[in-house]
């Protein structure tokens, strides 16, 4: 392919040099460093929280806190964090920002300022989730922040939740218009839809998502801070409301949320597969259809979240139903992923690891949720441990290795280097290990009865069952906690040591990495690109080669 | 070419053929009415269900793992310069890897469903006879009141072999009324009464734990289910019944522990009110 | 044009303002209102609010100045507003989902100590409110003939139209209250205030809006997919005015 740029990181200039530089930027790449270190800061703090829970229940009674007000800020704080700050703004802000533009072979965002708009609108909804640890009177109502108990004095600052849901809100509305807009319009010459890579369609897609549903998610918020602090009634019974209109309001947003957070880390797979494997996406076409079909499909089955909440009977069946047929389209994600395998030519590198372990649990996490899916079933299982392992395979390990399987993937054009590749690869394993240790026995806990959002469980002191999972649970969390920092060591190493990368690490035909491996300023290539009607982001046998249309030189 | 498509379509139809008989299955099998459950309690129909699903699921899982491990496998990098030589499927192949396991997976998701339908209907219809008790709760308590002026805190007597229907509300926030080893869940909020009902057909005790989070002492709010023989409820009851003439006037109001709720005025909820 | 992003330029372009408007809106306005609500501090509010609106303003003002009439659009505005009004719908939608269902749920409407309410200032205020579409209409019709001032005036006249607007629904609301009728009365209190105070929200940001874009068109730049996009907002907050109308008043 040839060194298109002649900018190897030569110690040439690669990112903005002075603070102005980096505060003011309106680069998409950029913004795209400042979305990964506010969700991996977001990561750090919601990991140390959920350490802190895990000792907590190592044993029975109170371990380093018997405050159930503490507690719940950690676990109100966990969950929060890890979703709202980590996970959505990992995706949906660093992949969507720094990779996707360059995939598509655009020189940036449609709006860059929007864009530069959106990244501190997240920056101030961390801070002021942040701000909860340290506040007096802080919020304890968890991260779905259910009302009657999230409008009582109770719940301590309700203002604070509603508002940062709000405030990261916005900033996903204006990103996901922003991002749809770039996709939509800025794709390099010659580039249909068919030709855009996985990553790029799973994250317009759940930006589509985003658009539709993020804003039920605020006006359900919106109004708990109105019923709470204006008087108003909307979910308060006493003067016409209902309680269960937020559980509603919520879910429709929350359940689809969970795609949102699924899609682009299947793209992520997909993007390492298939450039691991040097192969195809299988059946290509088709695979794009499901990942847009999940947006029907996850719209109208919010109900599973609450069927144990009094709703009517019928409405459970009828959304059960619905529930199970995503296996539909998952299941053909999930062939579509082990059919780029079939005849590939799989090289087991850094990233390829994290992948493989994403997609393993992926597998797992999502089998686990058709139980939950049968209304019937999940009378036993609502709001046990069962769920919560359930949620944690797909999205806090599954989801979690394959964010950070894609820094791995990317660092070369983050920084110009490649992380050691053992390093890489134990840090994966070790995660893989870890979080099984934390999530496999809670799933027998669950099995028994032990409910989410316990701070002790002394009922259940003679079950043995519980207690052991708890024990080897606690275990498995101290060897997570080794793991991220292995990871951290590795890309700190990394950045600072690794070996330099040549343009192509990997070997993949997208266009990102046609262009410099460091991209050393703002445009990303050195002249407009195009592609040819046969040229596939996945076609590693006969592929065209993108060609960059020449433009008079006026600078 | 043409004899490739051919050969997809041969395979699909196939893979189509576990289908029929899961459909078969799925819209032959008798929906259960109301009382044809003979001694199968929804306790031990739940059971069987859950391994049913659970074996379902590890099958589905361990087939895909043993395909995916053999490629994952068999096609391994062994020379620097390889690339993957994928077949390039042709249309009607890719209408047929998409339908057919859409098939496969629909009929899989309908025989699970039909299954759990006919528990759903086990666990959602009460039977005539059973014995109502009304439950309260409030942070951190639950309140049993048995509808003849004996109520306890925290602790359930019922006797065995006879189904209980609880008509639940709550006094403040959303708690969530299980019932350990009878896998009925069902969330209690104020403004509504929602129910559910269990057949304990074994003297004993159980946890009961609430499942919904409500505050500081969320984890702290169980109880007890007691089951007991019909005799020794009776007793119990009598017993009960008199502490409870006793006091008359004076009805245990449900303890409140901690930090009450001030913008919900508990007193304003039609607490008995039923269905 | 003198900004357009070449492609491949180690030269980064920076600007201030979407940073001012993201801590402004992000993170002052939200500690005002919990200032005020959670903690009653009102002067700790105050300060706040006047750092969050001041940051807010200037950064919409000097984004405007920046970029309307300055950097060649490539006319993707429109789209762009046309998803976000896309959204705004879903966002009303999920509230008077809240009125339906508080609604239909009950047993009278309204509820028994609902005092009779006047609905004709609501509607004049909302026919006046529609006419501001005919202006704004017009001031894009000024744009495309190049007349920057005509624009301008047709701009403002719109408004004056939103102000007027604003006053009336606001004297509605104080007559409304005089009676007892305030907020937490009752579901229909709930839903009348909710309504027409959501939808004033949208007013509010409409003028702000609107006046960023003045600065740059009285030194006669002037920008057409901007402006298209802006014309969308407001016959978007017309029409929820008169939804907003027909929902609470005349059903
Ligand atoms: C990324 C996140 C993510 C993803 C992808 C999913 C995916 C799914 N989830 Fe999960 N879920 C969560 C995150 C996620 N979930 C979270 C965070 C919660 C808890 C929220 C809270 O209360 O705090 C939750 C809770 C939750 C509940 C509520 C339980 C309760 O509170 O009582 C339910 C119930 O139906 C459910 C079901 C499902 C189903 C059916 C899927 C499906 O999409 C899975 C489909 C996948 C497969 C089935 C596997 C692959 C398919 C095949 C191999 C084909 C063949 C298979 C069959 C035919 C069965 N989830
Ligand atoms: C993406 C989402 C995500 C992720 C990644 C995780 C990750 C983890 N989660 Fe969590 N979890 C949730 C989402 C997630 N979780 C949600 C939504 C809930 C429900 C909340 C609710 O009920 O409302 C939940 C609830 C939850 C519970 C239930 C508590 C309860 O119900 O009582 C538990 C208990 O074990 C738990 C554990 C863990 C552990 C051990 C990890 C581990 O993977 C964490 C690993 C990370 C670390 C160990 C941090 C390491 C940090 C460093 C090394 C930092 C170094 C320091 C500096 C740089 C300063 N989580
Ligand atoms: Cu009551 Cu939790
Ligand atoms: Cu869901």
């Amino acid at each position: 392919m040839g060194v298109i740029m002649g900018h190897e990181p030569n110690g040439k200039p690669g990112w903005p040099k002075t603070v102005k530089e980096w505060l003011f930027t309106l680069d998409h790449k950029v913004i795209g460093v400042w979305y990964l270190i506010g969700s991996i800061a977001s990561f750090a703090v919601a990991g140390l929280a959920a350490m802190l829970m895990r000792i907590e229940l190592g044993s029975i009674g109170p371990d380093i806190t018997g405050d159930g007000n503490v507690y719940n800020l950690w676990l109100t704080m966990h969950g929060a964090v890890m979703i709202l700050g980590f996970q959505i703004p990992a995706l949906l802000g660093f992949v969507a920002n720094y990779a996707v533009p360059i995939m598509i072979g655009a020189k940036d965002m449609a709006f860059p300022r929007v864009n530069a708009m959106s990244v501190w609108l997240l920056w101030s909804g961390i801070l002021l989730a942040l701000a909860n640890l340290v506040i007096p009177d802080h919020f304890n109502g968890m991260w779905t922040g259910y009302p009657p108990y999230s409008t009582s004095d109770a719940a301590g600052n309700t203002a604070l939740y509603s508002l940062v849901v709000i405030v990261l809100g916005m900033s996903s509305v204006f990103g996901a218009v922003n991002l749809a807009c770039t996709v939509a319009f800025m794709r390099c010459k010659g580039m249909g839809w068919f030709q855009m890579p996985m990553t790029a369609w799973c994250v317009f897609t759940a930006n589509i998502i985003q658009l539709i549903f993020v804003p039920v998610l605020a006006a359900s918020v919106l109004l708990l801070s109105l019923d709470r602090y204006l008087g108003f009634g909307f979910y308060n019974p006493e003067t016409g409301g209902d309680v269960l209109l937020y559980q509603n309001l919520f879910w429709f947003y929350s359940h689809p949320a969970v795609y949102v957070i699924l899609l682009p880390f299947m793209g992520i797979i997909f993007e390492i597969f298939s450039a691991s494997a040097k192969n195809m996406v299988f059946s290509y076409k088709a695979t794009v259809f499901a990942v847009l079909a999940f947006i029907p499909a996850g719209g109208d089955v919010w109900v599973h979240h609450a069927f144990v909440a009094g709703l009517p009977d019928w409405l459970r069946v009828l959304q059960s139903f619905t529930t199970l047929l995503i296996s539909l389209p998952f299941g053909l994600l999930m062939l579509s992923l082990v059919g780029t395998l079939y005849k590939g030519a799989i090289r087991y590198s850094g990233p390829m690891i994290w992948a493989l372990g994403a997609w393993v649990m992926l597998i797992f996490g999502g089998l686990t949720g058709i139980p939950n899916a049968l209304s019937s079933i999940d009378y036993g299982i609502s709001d046990s441990y069962v769920v919560m392992s359930h949620f944690h395979y797909v999205m806090a390990v599954a989801g979690t290795m394959a964010t950070f399987g894609a820094v791995f993937y990317w660092f070369p054009k983050l920084t110009g280097r490649i992380c050691n590749e053992f390093l890489t690869k134990l840090s994966g394993i070790t995660f893989f290990i870890g979080m099984n240790v934390v999530m496999a026995p809670l799933y027998f806990a669950g099995i028994e009865g032990m409910p989410r959002r316990y701070m002790d469980y002394q009922q259940f002191a003679d079950n043995p069952t519980i207690v052991n999972a708890q024990y080897w649970s606690t275990i498995g969390a101290y060897i997570t906690f080794l793991a991220v920092l292995l990871m951290l060591v590795a890309w700190i190493h990394g950045m600072l040591k690794g070996k330099k990368s040549s343009q192509n690490p990997w070997g993949s035909q997208s266009l990102e990495w046609t262009s410099a491996a460091l991209i050393a300023g703002q445009g990303n290539f050195p002249s407009p690109v195009e592609v040819v009607e046969d040229w596939h982001p996945y076609n590693y046998i006969d592929n065209p080669k993108p060609t960059y249309i020449t433009v008079a030189s006026n600078s | 070419m043409k004899i490739k498509s051919l050969s997809y379509k041969a395979l699909g139809a196939l893979l189509a053929l576990p289908l029929i008989p899961t459909l078969a299955y799925a819209f032959q099998m008798e929906i259960a009415t109301k009382n044809n459950y003979e001694g199968l309690t929804p306790q031990a129909h739940w059971n069987e269900m859950w391994s049913e699903v659970m074996w379902d699921i590890t099958i589905i899982g361990a087939i895909y793992f043993a395909i995916a491990l053999f490629f994952l496998f068999r096609y391994r990098r062994t020379e620097h310069n390889q690339v993957g030589k994928s077949p390039k499927l042709s249309a009607q192949a890719i209408i047929g890897w998409v339908v057919l396991p859409c098939m496969l997976f629909l009929g899989d998701d309908l025989f699970l469903f039909v299954k759990a339908f006919d528990l759903h209907n086990q666990m959602r219809e009460v039977p005539a006879h059973a014995q109502t008790i009304k439950v309260t709760a409030s942070m951190w308590n639950w309140n049993y009141d048995y509808g003849n002026g004996v109520d306890t805190d925290n602790e359930l007597r019922v006797p065995v072999g006879k189904p209980v229907v609880f008509r639940m509300t709550s006094d403040d926030v959303i708690h969530s009324h299980y019932l350990n080893g009878y896998h009925v869940t069902e969330d209690v909020m104020p403004g509504r009464v929602t129910w559910e009902w269990i057949m304990p057909v074994k003297v004993g005790e159980s946890v009961i734990t609430c499942r919904e989070y409500c505050g500081a002492n969320h984890s702290r709010m169980y109880g007890k289910l007691i089951v007991m023989k019909q005799a020794n409820y009776d007793a119990w009851m009598v017993s009960a019944l008199a502490d409870a003439k006793a006091e008359s006037g004076h009805r245990i109001a449900s303890t409140t522990v901690g930090k009450a709720i001030k913008n919900i005025a508990a007193s304003k909820i039609n607490k008995g009110q039923e269905g | 044009m003198s900004e357009e992003i070449k492609h491949y330029t180690a030269h980064w372009h920076t600007s201030p303002f979407p940073m001012m408007v993201g801590f402004g809106t992000g993170l002052f306005l939200p500690w005002a209102f919990m200032l005020q609500f959670n903690y009653e501090q009102p002067t700790a509010a105050l300060v706040c609010l006047v750092i969050g609106a001041a940051l807010g303003i200037a950064g919409g003002l000097g984004w405007a100045g920046e970029t309307i009439g300055v950097i060649d659009d490539e006319g993707w505005s429109p789209s762009a507003m046309f998803m976000f009004i896309g959204t705004e719908i879903m966002t009303i939608g999920a509230i008077l989902a809240g009125y339906w269902v508080m609604r239909l749920g009950a047993p009278v409407w309204p509820p028994a100590d609902t005092p009779t309410i006047d609905a004709s200032i609501p509607l004049i205020a909302t026919i006046i409110l529609v006419v501001s579409s005919i202006t704004i209409g017009l001031a894009r019709k000024r744009e495309m003939e190049g007349d920057s001032s005509g624009f301008v005036k047709m701009v403002l006249l719109s408004i004056v139209i939103w102000g007027v607007f604003m006053v009336m629904v606001i004297s509605d609301w104080n007559h409304l209250a005089s009676e007892g009728f305030t907020i937490g009365v009752n579901a229909y209190a709930t839903a009348l205030y909710g309504l027409t105070g959501i939808h004033m929200a949208h007013i509010v940001i409409g003028l702000l809006v609107m006046l960023t874009c003045l600065p740059s068109a009285l030194k006669g730049r002037m920008s057409f997919s901007y402006t298209r996009a802006m014309t969308m907002y407001v016959h978007f907050v017309n029409s929820l005015g008169l939804w907003v109308l027909l929902q609470v008043y005349y059903w």
